[in-house]
């Protein structure tokens, strides 16, 4: 215990980690402020949903009908102030407002912001459907199957995956999930912001520092010249266990703490207090893809809280592939640099690897099964956007393999050093 | 002439040497002194590595901080733990070294085949230096020391890790060496100083302790060195009332090696012997 | 020189270069090759560019006023007509009498639900006949191409110009602007396609992080693998002694400008021998009136120029790798620092050439900042080489 123990102060104590730690955090922030434009209509809408739920039915339109009006109105005063013009058409009064911006006072600029926020807001609530009605995903999967020329094994897998995920969508219209009020992805895309940019960001930066982490750990008796000390004692060549151990103690740490603080600072800034009940499939979170605007559908009902929890384990799943396949890298390689940079290599390769393989061989199925993939489809997860993610086996398949993967190299990695002349 | 004039050393707050003042001309010189007194700064600061605090190194008369490029083309420098690229072979290794220390590409070529001769790595001359035990890695830095030819040979700690008969070869180079240049020599192997040197450094407490020929320092322990034995059960209280050198058991009794300075102390059958240098870096750092 | 040979050889020892090529070679595959070989990738893009290409080969590098009007009167009509055999072609439009563009655009403003299915009918029917991988232009899109950017900044009304003029920041902006604009009524319009501006624009910010990270990769190592050997105890009490230092500085910098010649003559092979070769006919057009550049200058300069201060900026960044590496004890502190130093080069480097030369930014921003990012590196190197003359080496 004691040697874990010591081995935990090394690396916690490590002025790279602490140093790396405190700048990831800081662009997490950075990277969270970036969109301080649009906090005050995001809380507002969040204020809103607690007025009337989430749920979009009768009984939200009798709670909104009158929060509508009242911003109606409001725009319409302001107009009059603004322009001495009497008021009219919304569309026009928010462009001719909008062109006036600058030259308005600050309370002026505030009751536009919030006046433009809810008639946005009622335009999305309008236009929610819009999005389902002729998205056929079946349809798509024909097509991605034709222009990769995807055949056999592979083949059949996404059609299934397409067909389950079509039927989902009828669910999803019947069941009213895509009837649930959210902030409208065409305007805020607070989905992708959250899922995709925060937690890609904070993904990779759990993953270079879990990696570093691990060579530090794994390799710091050669990085001082202390191995002929250190396994030469009691522990001796079984040390590598604690440090191990403790390396992986410390990656998973990273990105708990990161995105405890991040999404603190998040959820202070950006409030979703009223809307966790809220749907993923909503009509209304549907989010520009390419040259479509597609709405997310799982695989199964999700609320944003049960997604926010989903995605946080799984980025704990990642996080430990990512440190375990370091530690077998790190067992055989005692140069960290030259690790650092294999590992990166062989990154990028596992990110091509799929798409350079013919497509009618189950091999490039599996090879998608990795975690660089799962990183760069991050905001995606668990929904039909990427075609493999929203697979039930997908996560569990990146775990397995990665973990066999770096178990059989760490196996006769481990089994190497221990009968290596040193 | 190389000296060494009022030198001081510290690190922060903390004095490694003061008022250091040497003179090293033909011959070779012992650096003798316990790990810490300050040796290896010593040697350092002869061979640029670090700088004075105060007090200035002079070679025939002018700084050797000042005199820079044209003072260090006459030093060859084999430090304690000295580095070495592990992928290069002992030619490469020399063939880079001999550039920095601005020989001519052709003449380099011939001295290397010379020393690695003269070493007893001719064999391996092209092979990586990761695959040489200790003893190979401190020959190669032995000819690294002498590809300029240098007018100051400094070696510090040379013959560590290398057997008896390479040490006995290597300590007649440094003597036919020393004919006419400076060797100074910092070792822990008294034999090799006994063997070689013609004149002996000692350092103690930051400062010179003494600066003498060979043969003069057992002066310290003119008539005080006397050999005994004594029975078991009389050696603890033997060892309480007297400096000693050395002991060893002998047919149930213990002899002992031990200093006395003053007659009246001496125990009877106390029996004179003469002082070695081992005696004397016994005695002077006692303390220690 | 044998010194400074050995120096160099040390940096461009086989191991980092293999790992380099490797990493050039995934970088191309995940990020360039888009960029390079799917150019200009299908429609309107791949019309972008042939339009161009045909207005330039019959006008040259811009069109003056007598090219605009006869642009307007010859060669657009010609162009619509072949778009209206091109709908004339296609069944579907034949059976619904849809065989012009005009009729076509009439039955996209009607709103009624038969109207509509007829249009979706209709594209449905062009879709089919467009391949996947266009290897040559659309009539149809063609005309798209002329009818919504060609004509468009032909027309550009007085009104417009006015707009942009008052729009300019005050002071010598304003007059910069004000002569672009006589000159631009007497010289014309630069002919550049939207998509080989906007193509280029992403593919040199790939290009600069390529540079960012050989240099990194070649340099950031080097003096912890020094100090590490150990030798340098030895050889700072050589002849040579100190000004070793001065000498591993210079190489640093000599590897860093040899890799970056590498990788930029790499790349331009690759780009004048891939599609990109049709962007030779733009590279004579002046764009200084279309985007209000303080310098006149021509696409092709503005090419040669992005590289220039990218390549500065990058051989600054060589720089700070040098001292990286020289302050850093191990590789793990050499990675941990360098990660967030290469983000912030990327950002800064993409920040200075978004908007390179422009008006809204100072006259001589992108010199200063070039200037910042060679000498402030430069100035620490100096001072980490007057250190090393006088530090204790223990």
């Amino acid at each position: 215990m004691d040697i874990f123990r010591q081995q935990m102060k090394r690396i916690l104590g490590a002025s790279f980690f602490l140093g790396l730690l405190a700048a990831f955090l800081a662009f997490d922030l950075y990277l969270i402020s970036s969109r301080s434009n649009m906090r005050r209509e995001i809380n507002l809408i969040n204020d809103v949903a607690g007025r009337t739920g989430v749920r979009i039915d009768a009984e939200f339109e009798e709670k909104f009908g009158p929060i509508l009006k009242k911003h109606t109105t409001d725009l319409g005063d302001l107009f009059r102030q603004v322009t001495g013009g009497a008021s009219g058409d919304t569309a026009v009064m928010l462009k001719q407002i909008a062109q006036r911006y600058y030259t308005l006072s600050g309370e002026q600029q505030g009751r536009f912001r919030d006046d433009s926020a809810i008639l946005q807001l009622d335009g999305a609530i309008k236009g929610r459907n819009a999005y389902y009605e002729g998205y056929d995903i079946t349809a798509a999967g024909k097509m991605w199957l034709k222009q990769g020329r995807v055949t056999g094994a592979p083949a059949r897998f996404i059609s299934r995956n397409c067909t389950e995920l079509q039927s989902r969508m009828a669910q999803i219209k019947s069941d009213g999930e895509k009837d649930t009020l959210f902030f409208p992805g065409t305007v805020y895309g607070m989905h992708g912001f959250l899922y995709g940019t925060l937690f890609g960001a904070i993904i990779m930066e759990s993953a270079v520092l879990g990696v570093l982490v691990m060579f530090f750990a794994v390799n710091f008796e050669f990085m001082h010249g202390t191995q002929n000390l250190a396994y030469t004692s009691r522990r001796g060549r079984h040390l590598p266990a604690d440090q191990f151990r403790a390396a992986m103690l410390v990656g998973m740490f990273v990105p708990i703490f990161l995105i405890a603080a991040a999404l603190s600072v998040f959820f202070a800034n950006y409030h979703f207090s009223n809307v966790w009940d809220s749907f993923v499939s909503s009509g209304m979170n549907a989010e520009p893809h390419g040259m479509q605007v597609v709405p997310y559908i799982t695989l199964r009902p999700m609320t944003t809280g049960e997604y926010l929890r989903a995605n946080i384990g799984l980025v704990l799943v990642l996080q430990a592939v990512f440190c375990l396949l370091a530690f077998s890298v790190a067992i055989y390689c005692r140069n960290n640099y030259v690790g650092f940079l294999g590992y990166a290599l062989g990154w990028m390769m596992s990110v091509n690897l799929p798409s350079v393989l013919p497509w009618n061989t189950v091999l490039p199925l599996i090879l998608t099964a990795n975690p660089v993939i799962a990183w760069v489809d991050c905001g995606n997860w668990l929904t039909q956007i990427d075609i493999f993610d929203a697979s039930p086996w997908y996560f569990p398949a990146i775990f397995l393999l990665g973990a066999s993967l770096a178990a059989i190299a760490a196996f006769f990695g481990v089994r190497r050093f221990r009968r290596a002349d040193l | 002439m190389l000296t060494v004039q009022n030198v001081t050393k510290k690190f922060g707050s903390f004095t490694v040497l003061e008022n250091i003042d040497l003179e090293f001309g033909s011959g070779v010189y012992g650096l003798l002194s316990p790990n810490g007194a300050g040796k290896t700064t010593l040697i350092k600061m002869l061979v640029t590595l670090l700088f004075p605090t105060s007090g200035k190194i002079l070679f025939d008369g002018a700084d050797i901080r000042t005199l820079g490029a044209s003072y260090r083309e006459k030093l060859g420098y084999l430090p304690q733990d000295f580095g070495y690229y592990r992928n290069c072979s002992p030619r490469q290794y020399l063939r880079y070294l001999g550039a920095l220390k601005g020989l001519e590409r052709e003449a380099v070529e011939k001295r290397i085949d010379e020393l690695l001769d003269l070493v007893n790595l001719s064999d391996v001359k092209d092979k990586k230096m990761k695959k040489f035990s200790g003893g190979m890695i401190q020959r190669v830095g032995i000819a690294q020391s002498m590809l300029n030819d240098p007018e100051i040979l400094i070696l510090d700690e040379p013959t560590a890790g290398l057997d008896p008969k390479e040490r006995l070869r290597f300590r007649n180079i440094f003597t036919e060496l020393s004919r006419n240049r400076t060797v100074i020599l910092s070792t822990h192997i008294i034999s090799d100083i006994e063997s070689v040197a013609n004149r002996v450094i000692l350092i103690k407490d930051h400062a010179i302790y003494c600066d003498t020929d060979r043969d003069s320092l057992s002066e310290i322990l003119e008539n005080k060195v006397f050999e005994i034995t004594v029975p078991h059960q009389k050696a603890d209280s033997f060892k309480q009332e007297y400096f000693i050198l050395s002991k060893r058991e002998e047919a149930g009794q213990t002899r002992f090696r031990f200093v006395c300075g003053k007659p009246e102390d001496l125990p009877a059958g106390a029996q004179p012997s003469l002082p070695s240098m081992e005696d004397v870096f016994l005695y002077v750092y006692r303390e220690e | 020189m044998r010194i400074f040979r050995s120096e160099l050889k040390k940096l461009l020892n086989w191991r980092l270069l293999l790992i380099l090529c490797l990493f050039t070679g995934l970088f191309y595959f995940m990020f360039l090759e888009f960029y390079l070989y799917s150019y200009p990738d299908g429609h309107p893009r791949t019309e972008s560019v042939e339009l161009g290409k045909e207005l330039v080969e019959k006008y040259g590098p811009s069109l003056d006023v007598a090219e605009q009007k006869e642009f307007k009167t010859v060669d657009y009509p010609a162009i619509k007509r072949a778009a209206d055999r091109r709908l004339a072609g296609i069944e579907e439009f034949r059976e619904a009498k849809i065989t012009t563009i005009e009729a076509l655009d009439a039955l996209s403003d009607k709103t009624d639900d038969a109207s509509r299915d007829l249009y979706d009918k209709l594209w449905d029917a062009f879709d089919k006949t467009i391949p996947r991988y266009p290897e040559k232009a659309d009539d149809y899109y063609m005309y798209q191409e002329a009818r919504d950017v060609v004509i468009p900044s032909i027309d550009t009304t007085q009104e417009n110009v006015r707009a942009q003029i008052t729009s300019a920041p005050a002071g010598e902006a304003r007059e910069r602007v004000e002569e672009l604009e006589k000159r631009e009524a007497s010289m014309g319009i630069p002919i550049l396609s939207w998509v080989t501006a906007d193509t280029w624009r992403d593919m040199v910010n790939y290009f600069f992080i390529l540079l960012l990270f050989t240099v990194a990769i070649l340099i950031s190592p080097y003096l912890v693998r020094e100090r590490r050997s150990g030798v340098r105890g030895i050889a700072y009490a050589c002849r040579k002694g100190r000004s070793l230092f001065a000498v591993q500085f210079g190489a640093s910098l000599v590897a860093a400008a040899l890799a970056e010649t590498v990788q930029a003559a790499v790349f331009f092979a690759l780009f004048f021998t891939s599609p990109h070769r049709v962007d030779r006919a733009f590279f004579g057009a002046d764009i200084s009136c279309a985007n209000w550049y303080w310098w006149d200058m021509t696409f092709g300069q503005y090419i040669a120029w992005s590289c220039a201060v990218l390549f500065m900026v990058a051989f600054g960044f060589a720089m700070v790798s040098f001292a990286v590496s020289k302050f850093c004890k191990n590789y793990i502190t050499v990675l941990a620092v360098q990660i967030p130093l290469i983000f912030l080069a990327k950002k800064l480097a993409v920040w200075v050439r978004n908007n390179m030369f422009s008006i809204y930014r100072p006259r001589c921003f992108e010199s200063l900042i070039c200037d910042l990012c060679i000498l402030a590196p430069l100035a620490l190197c100096l001072f980490l080489l007057h250190r090393e003359k006088a530090s204790d080496i223990r």
